[in-house]
């Protein structure tokens, strides 16, 4: 897996704040864009490009729950737990993908194709329940119309 | 009666554009500012309209301006807080991905009026259209010369950069947000030394939220005391209500502050869905405590909320139907604070899981008598005593819950 950005890439972030350290969400954002996770290579290399402690990479790295430190499927499902998208029936959405993917929360199919995992609010609560699909939102959700866009990925 | 001034706009189609924007005589205002005021007017007529924070703690923004020393030598900052993450709220992400350039109009402005030569925006990482949106507008306005470097008025230059959040709840408190910015995990600050002072990569800084900042340019348009004649005596202007839950019409809903909570549920929302009766709102989101049926008739105002037990905070509404069971709303809300605490202090650390233990065991049949009590206690151990207000957050809303519906939290045929 190649995680290294290009000098380029790394001048464009490094440009938009005075100190190169912060810049390390930006690169961390864009590596996990490009291969889907953040390695223990990757977290190495941040360290020495932007002169930090690795161990202070890491810590970003767990303390954030968007980043990952093992790849998700080809498709990742997020489905809103917050409250009012459970007042409008998300808890049926998660059952309905449970059964329909036989996984459970926080798993990926054998095929590496889909992973279902919660979140927290969306923002999407005039429209719930939302689920996202690769960062694409689908809301009101029913599981209907989850299964069809389901069925239609590749 | 809703007042349309943030969410003018909405309805035009593709209302997001530098085009549509100008048609409606945008960024007239930044430009007449930038010629014919100085920055301490700005910050004065701010002061003069009451606009206080709409991001949920309501502190008033011309006096947060007013705070940032001049002449210290160091750059000043401006951070855009558009981590929205409060269940219910979605208010933010309308203004990003229907009227951005209003934001940046906004943001123009302030920055003139503190100083500020740079702004980060830091942008909910899940806000993936809403980033497309604000990015875009971002490029179109530096395009026009309305924003960047070696504008045609030398008296104003400000580079504004999106900083992507990672899915950290926390970080839009402020001062987990500079950290974030800066780099680090989100982990709020000790204060003093408040941000205002020592922000920023050390420097004097101003968070605002989103909201605020679009309602900016209405004030300096209009004047100061159009806008605080429209709220109530120490609120100025109108404010943005997410409405949803149980509710026949959920959606966005601008109402001048003051308004009754009663009015923008059934006036705005279209009333409670089903024809069923309301069991209680949630008026501020989900670190506001719960009112019953019989407390609805409140202004919502910073002020006559607190005078009621709870808060404006975010302005988010979420209604509970006759039907909703109480436990499973407070369990829900709760598990989202033992997620999105951050760990530092231990009373929120410790305090929000026990009270998710505590409610699972209910929930599950095997409550005790004495639970209810038992929540209340590690509420009162959690509230004033944490760095940030999330310990707050997550005291208050099991001290209303388990108070006014505390049946629903012995009677074991109310578990779920």
């Amino acid at each position: 897996m190649n995680f290294q950005l290009s000098e380029e890439e790394v001048q464009q972030i490094l440009a938009r704040y005075p100190h190169p350290s912060a810049a390390l969400l930006p690169m961390l954002r864009l590596i996990q864009g490009r291969i889907g996770y953040i390695p223990p290579g990757a977290e190495v290399y941040a360290a020495e490009t932007l002169g930090v402690d690795p161990v202070r990479v890491h810590e970003v790295v767990t303390f954030y729950s968007a980043f990952r430190e093992k790849p998700a499927g080809r498709y990742l499902i997020l489905v809103c737990e917050s409250i009012s998208c459970s007042l409008s029936g998300g808890e049926n959405i998660l059952s309905f993908l449970k059964d329909y993917l036989k996984l459970d929360v926080g798993e990926t199919t054998e095929d590496r194709r889909f992973t279902l995992e919660t979140t927290e609010c969306l923002a999407q609560c005039e429209r719930s329940p939302a689920v996202m699909i690769n960062g694409e939102i689908h809301a009101p959700a029913t599981p209907d119309e989850v299964e069809k866009i389901l069925s239609e990925l590749a | 009666m809703s007042i349309k001034l943030v969410t003018r706009n909405f309805d035009r189609p593709d209302s997001h554009t530098l085009r549509v924007y100008r048609e409606g005589g945008g960024y007239e205002t930044l430009r007449k500012v930038l010629a014919t005021r100085t920055p301490q007017e700005v910050v004065e007529e701010v002061k003069r309209s009451n606009l206080r924070g709409r991001g949920g703690a309501g502190f008033p923004t011309g006096m947060k301006w007013s705070f940032v020393p001049r002449e210290t030598g160091k750059p000043v900052y401006l951070c855009v807080n558009a981590d929205e993450g409060e269940p219910g709220t979605f208010k933010d992400r309308f203004i990003l991905e229907q009227d951005p350039h209003m934001l940046l109009e906004g943001i123009g402005i302030a920055a003139y009026a503190i100083g500020a030569r740079y702004a980060y925006l830091y942008l909910r990482g899940e806000f993936v259209e809403a980033g497309r949106r604000v990015e875009d507008a971002i490029a179109e306005a530096c395009e026009a010369g309305l924003l960047g470097s070696d504008l045609p008025d030398s008296k104003f230059s400000l580079d504004l950069y999106v900083h992507y959040g990672a899915g950290a709840y926390i970080c839009g408190e402020e001062t987990a947000l500079l950290e974030s910015i800066e780099g680090k995990k989100g982990w709020p600050r000790v204060r003093p030394p408040f941000p205002a002072v020592k922000g920023l990569f050390g420097s004097p800084t101003v968070i605002n939220n989103v909201e605020t900042l679009a309602k900016v340019p209405h004030i300096l348009e209009k004047g100061a005391a159009w806008f605080s004649a429209l709220g109530t005596e120490k609120s100025g202007g109108t404010k943005l209500f997410p409405v949803s839950g149980k509710v026949n019409r959920p959606g966005l809903y601008e109402y001048p502050l003051g308004t009754p909570l009663r009015t923008i549920i059934d006036e705005g929302a279209g009333g409670v869905s089903a024809g069923k009766k309301i069991k209680g709102v949630i008026p501020g989101g989900a670190s506001c405590p719960v009112l019953t049926a019989d407390e609805i008739d409140v202004p919502m105002d910073y002020d006559a909320l607190a005078k009621v037990g709870s808060m404006l905070g975010s302005g988010a509404i979420i209604v509970l139907d006759e039907e909703t069971s109480m436990l499973k709303t407070l369990l829900n809300l709760e598990r989202f604070f033992a997620h999105e605490s951050c760990g530092q202090c231990t009373p929120c650390r410790e305090g929000t899981r026990w009270i998710v233990q505590v409610l699972e065991r209910i929930a599950a049949g095997k409550g005790a008598p004495e639970d209810p009590d038992l929540l209340l206690d590690i509420a009162a151990h959690m509230a004033g005593r944490t760095l940030c207000p999330l310990g707050d957050a997550a005291a208050g809303p099991v001290r209303s819950f388990v108070t006014k519906f505390r049946e629903e939290f012995l009677d074991p045929l109310n578990s779920m």
